[in-house]
């Protein structure tokens, strides 16, 4: 009668454990499954925060340069350098322009004068040819060669006040056509200064906006980090929380080992002779023993 | 990117720890027993850092702790035990086999990262 009811406690023993353990495996691959979940999602927050932050640094990387690459800002600041070059450049040649016009001025009545004394000239010339010509007409006959030079230089007289009318009637249209090229020269250097004046303003407006720029992508990638670093602090505080699950793991399979003791008790019964190699060994080795967790110290760092 | 080895039976626990040394920016491999851990300390010699638990299956981490140091190659890499154990005799042994550090789980996410860090440092 006690052989049977020592034997069925053993049974019961052996059948409860089973049972046991089959329960612990399922809670702990459930709970090991979810707490994995829970981990990966929160590994996910910090990789988005992270993605965030880095676009933030990149966009100020591209405004503030660096790796070789000129940032906007530079990039803009040698723009309006090279405006201001080039509207300096124009002012200059337009200043050069309006003096080389009124040097010309000065010429073209240098050549007036010029061509005044070469008209004199050109009378006498005709005089003179005249008066070949007369004296050739008395000289009949033997007057022959001088006609024909009294003709060459008549020819000759013509042609130079053809060509001095010629020369005067250019110098007269250059005269009235250079002070309008000295105008239109002034006319360009003061669009030039008012360009130059009003870019200037446009350039420190937009050299002004670039910095505002900059402070607000720097502000925003001060808080980018500051949050960053926030978030990786919750997701390791979070971390810290999800370790219930070992906890909880090795609770149930320290209870394992506490049926285990019952079962060798129980196979130290005579009913249960010749059994103990059915008990199945522990969940889990544990070379401290049967422990509470200890709170107290728990995360306690301990550095040799 | 320094390459640290978590052992640990509970892969919950490695996955924590790992996540926990990735956003510090440690490249992580595992091993699920101290065979294992052993095994992959003796293949890559990139290992800079080991973070241990005791208890495990097949080998427990303080054998593989000891047969790991008895190898002079590895007489200079930082070994962290990491476990819910904290019996001063077993404390004492890690320390004596060459571990750098002892941590009691349920360890702070924080507080981890430091005591690796320093170890790498």
């Amino acid at each position: 009668m006690t052989d049977g009811i020592e034997q069925r406690v053993f049974e019961q023993l052996l059948s409860l454990r089973g049972r046991f353990q089959q329960r612990v495996r399922e809670v702990n691959g459930m709970t090991e499954r979810e707490v994995m979940s829970a981990a990966e999602s929160v590994a996910r927050i910090v990789e988005v925060a992270g993605g965030h932050v880095a676009r933030v640094r990149d966009a100020l990387s591209v405004l503030r340069g660096g790796g070789g690459r000129a940032g906007i800002g530079t990039l803009i600041h040698r723009q309006i350098d090279a405006v201001e070059d080039y509207a300096r450049d124009v002012r200059e040649r337009a200043t050069r322009l309006q003096s080389d016009a009124t040097s010309a001025v000065a010429h073209t009545q240098d050549i007036s004068r010029a061509a005044r004394s070469i008209a004199a000239l050109s009378q006498e010339a005709h005089i003179l040819a005249l008066n070949a010509r007369i004296e050739a007409g008395r000289l009949s006959e033997r007057g022959a060669s001088f006609r024909v030079i009294a003709g060459e230089m008549q020819r000759l007289s013509k042609t130079i006040a053809t060509t001095n009318e010629l020369i005067d009637q250019l110098s007269r249209d250059l005269t009235a056509l250079l002070p309008a090229i000295a105008g239109s020269a002034d006319g360009m250097e003061a669009l030039a200064s008012t360009f130059s004046e009003r870019f200037a303003a446009s350039a420190h407006d937009v050299e002004q906006g670039t910095e505002e720029m900059h402070r607000y992508v720097a502000d925003a990638l001060e808080h980018g980090d500051a949050s960053l670093a926030q978030v990786v602090r919750h997701s390791h505080e979070s971390l810290s929380h999800l370790q219930f699950q070992d906890a909880v793991a090795q609770g149930l399979q320290r209870i394992d080992d506490w049926i285990r003791d019952a079962q060798l008790a129980a196979a130290e019964l005579p009913a249960a002779e010749g059994r103990a190699a059915e008990i199945a060994a522990p969940m889990h080795p544990e070379i401290g023993g049967d422990k509470p967790v200890d709170l107290e110290t728990a995360g306690d760092v301990l550095m040799f | 990117m320094k390459r640290a080895l978590v052992v640990d039976d509970s892969p919950s626990v490695r996955q924590q720890v790992g996540l926990a040394l990735r956003q510090a920016g440690f490249d992580v491999v595992e091993a699920a027993d101290g065979a294992e851990g052993a095994e992959r300390i003796g293949a890559d010699p990139t290992i800079a850092v080991v973070i241990c638990d005791v208890n495990m299956p097949r080998m427990n981490g303080l054998e593989m702790l000891e047969k790991v140091k008895a190898d002079a190659a590895n007489a200079r890499l930082p070994v962290l035990m990491l476990t819910s154990e904290g019996h001063p005799a077993l404390i004492e042994r890690a320390k004596k086999a060459g571990a750098k550090g002892w941590i009691v789980k349920p360890f702070k996410a924080d507080l981890l990262v430091a005591a690796v860090k320093k170890l790498v440092a």
